[in-house]
């Protein structure tokens, strides 16, 4: 697996899910005022006002939550992005050191003696 | 239970009203799926932007998002079914309602005495038996109704109790966070541009030309944040950090928009003498191949001698910013933009942005005869009230890219240039506030002006000069005031309205709802031309009389210079 970290392309990609959110979550709100609507109609035939409001609050409840969920992933976004803006000094460090490693080679003579030729 | 109409019964909702409040539950439902889409659509962008073992999770957060969408989706729309169709038997039981109550209307007839009946005893029996047995037939009727009601509402309550659950494995990973529902959202590229901004002024800036150097990805998250943010920074730092940062890293702050407007000149005017300096080396070269020596010595001298023109054009131009004579707001060679003000912004009140089209290129702002003439006009015309911008974003469409495909019939040169000239509407509008705003868009620069509006582009008035139109569909916005003007034979006249894809525009400019038309004065087509020219002619004039919007002849374009300065002087003063 290559990794890769594109930090502006991920901040763009993030605020975009956010605003699809909000704009989901007002969505949402009309839902949920439409089914209250239609409800208040509904308030003279108690039966079939009762297994609307039942059906439809789960539903309702799906629409938050599907914001709600959306909104929890675009925060561990936030975090990746807010990690890399904070600490990417401390990492291009220790980058920096593995790779001085790396290139280091892996026997060295000086403590285990000289190869057998 | 006599029988009058009063003692009908009515029905228990107004079919009606349940079916106008179905289609809204129904119609509310559409956009929140569309919604989803946009959410999963970028998400989607996300595992080619981040690619690492703790992101595989991440990326499969969103999964159930689009299930979600279509269970609500299916849901209401069987629910709407339902009560349609509760509506629907309420309005069958509603109009054997209305024929019983015809029924009994038709009892008594207005103004007509009753019979009198007969003393007689049995007579008396009669008259009352068939009165308890039409009593009891109305009574029948009236519970009928009822029970038929009642069955049709138990029918919609069965219909919806047989509306399948949300599943519980959807409804349980869509847990709500009802906390992170009330909160509002802020920018996340704001937020981390902001921190950004915090460590390139950390120790007085002294740091920030080796940051910017060691993470060159950071410049395109500065320029992604709101100007509102920037210039909320830089109005913040000392003057000595500002000045440092000017220094250190002049072609950012140089083309930051939010920050100050002099800081943005002065960082552009110091990275004068180095472009100079660049420009004089390539001058020697392309001197010497036009002597017939030098490294590119194979490259034809009439080449080269018309190399060496434009190369003392752009090195006359750079020497005039590196003096002062010429003030650069905006300029990236690499990206191809470069913005040019006139004025002072300290002194006007109003600001004249000035959007060129078709052809425009960097080069256009070099030589005797700049692109900038029309707004430096607007700013001597004005005697300081005016400051004035001549805007070049990024790449225009050219003439000569028709033939390989490109050119000004395409429209994603307005799309891709809408955000850039959008932020920098906003820049201008973070920076200095007051200010009156208007654009004069020429030609294809107005396809520009209406897609920067979504994003946020707006000024308080556009003129829009002899332009295409916007791509459609195209809403106004209702806070600016629209102006057209196009002389009666442009070019424009010809295909301006017609959109097949991503060629051409369907909203021609004098199509705007609300727009103000100017005339031009320019001539139009001329019949002698047709006989002396033929077709070639009259297109000739054609073009001829679309440039001259952009001209700062007075005798040629004087009604429109003079028309665009008067809305500068008296809005700006009203502002």
């Amino acid at each position: 697996m290559s990794f890769s970290l594109q930090p502006d392309q991920i901040m763009g990609i993030a605020d975009r899910v956010r605003t699809a959110l909000d704009e989901m979550l007002e969505r949402s709100h009309a839902v949920h005022d439409a089914v209250d609507a239609l409800s208040a109609t509904l308030a003279r035939v108690t039966p079939a006002r009762a297994a609307f409001d039942d059906v439809m609050q789960t539903h309702v409840s799906l629409t938050r939550g599907m914001v709600s969920h959306g909104r929890a992933a675009v925060s561990v976004l936030r975090a990746v992005v807010m990690a890399y803006v904070t600490a990417d000094e401390e990492m291009a460090d220790t980058t920096a050191a593995s790779e001085a490693r790396a290139q280091q080679p892996l026997f060295d003579p000086s403590r285990f003696g000289a190869r057998l030729s | 239970m006599s029988i009058d109409l009063a003692a009908i019964p009515s029905a228990p909702a107004d079919p009606g009203e349940l079916r106008r409040c179905a289609e809204v539950l129904r119609q509310t439902g559409v956009p929140l799926r569309l919604s989803a889409e946009d959410v999963l659509l970028a998400w989607g962008l996300l595992p080619a932007a981040y690619r690492a073992p703790e992101a595989a999770d991440l990326h499969g957060t969103m999964i159930g998002i689009g299930p979600a969408a279509d269970e609500v989706a299916t849901g209401v729309g069987l629910a709407c079914r339902a009560v349609e169709t509760l509506a629907d038997e309420l309005e069958t039981v509603n109009r054997e309602r209305d024929a019983l109550a015809a029924r009994v209307e038709g009892r008594v007839i207005p103004g007509l005495p009753e019979l009198p009946v007969s003393d007689d005893p049995f007579a008396q029996r009669l008259a009352a038996e068939a009165r308890a047995d039409a009593e009891a037939a109305f009574r029948r009727d009236c519970t009928g109704l009822i029970d038929r009601w009642a069955a049709a509402v138990d029918a919609c309550a069965a219909a919806l109790r047989a509306i399948p659950d949300v599943p519980w494995s959807l409804s349980h990973r869509l847990g709500i966070d009802e906390p992170a529902l009330t909160l509002e959202t802020t920018s996340i590229t704001d937020a981390a541009a902001a921190h950004l901004l915090g460590r390139l002024t950390d120790r007085a800036g002294v740091d920030a030309a080796r940051l910017l150097a060691v993470h060159p990805e950071w410049g395109a998250i500065l320029r992604s944040a709101q100007p509102a943010v920037i210039s909320r920074w830089w109005k913040s730092l000392p003057a000595p950090t500002a000045s440092a940062l000017m220094t250190a890293i002049p072609t950012v702050i140089g083309n930051l928009d939010g920050v100050d407007i002099p800081a943005r000149t002065t960082a552009n005017r110091s990275r004068a003498a180095a472009r100079i300096e660049a420009l004089r080396r390539r001058r020697l070269d392309a001197e010497a191949s036009a002597d017939g020596f030098g490294s590119s010595a194979e490259a034809p001298r009439e080449e080269a001698t018309r190399r060496l023109r434009e190369l003392d054009l752009e090195i006359a131009y750079f020497e005039a910013v590196h003096d002062g004579r010429k003030q650069l707001y905006a300029w990236d060679p690499d990206h191809g933009s470069l913005i040019e003000m006139s004025g002072d912004p300290s002194r006007a009140t109003s600001a004249l942005l000035v959007l060129p089209g078709t052809n425009t290129r960097a080069e256009s702002f070099f030589g005797e005869e700049p692109i900038t003439r029309f707004a430096d006009w607007q700013t001597s015309t004005a005697h300081g009230s005016v400051v004035s911008f001549t805007v070049l974003t990024g790449p225009m469409p050219q003439l000569n890219e028709v033939l390989v495909g490109g050119g000004p019939q395409l429209n994603e040169y307005a799309r891709e240039r809408a955000p850039e000239y959008a932020s920098f509407v906003r820049g201008i509008s973070a920076v200095e506030p007051d200010l009156w705003t208007m654009s004069y868009e020429h030609s294809y620069a107005g396809a520009v002006g209406s897609a920067a509006e979504p994003y946020g582009g707006t000024v308080d008035s556009r003129f829009m000069a002899a332009t295409v139109g916007a791509i459609g569909p195209y809403t106004p916005d209702p806070q600016t005031q629209y102006f057209a003007a196009q002389g009666p034979d442009d070019i424009n006249r010809y295909y301006a309205g017609l959109r097949l894809g991503e060629l051409g525009f369907d909203v021609a400019p004098e199509s705007f709802p609300g727009v103000h038309i100017v005339d031009t004065s320019l001539p139009g087509v001329d019949p002698m031309n047709l006989v002396v020219g033929g077709a070639v002619g009259i297109v000739s004039d054609s073009v001829e009389h679309h440039n001259a919007l952009m001209s700062d002849d007075e005798t040629m374009n004087g009604r429109i210079l003079y028309s665009v300065n008067s809305l500068l002087l008296t809005q700006g003063i009203e502002q």
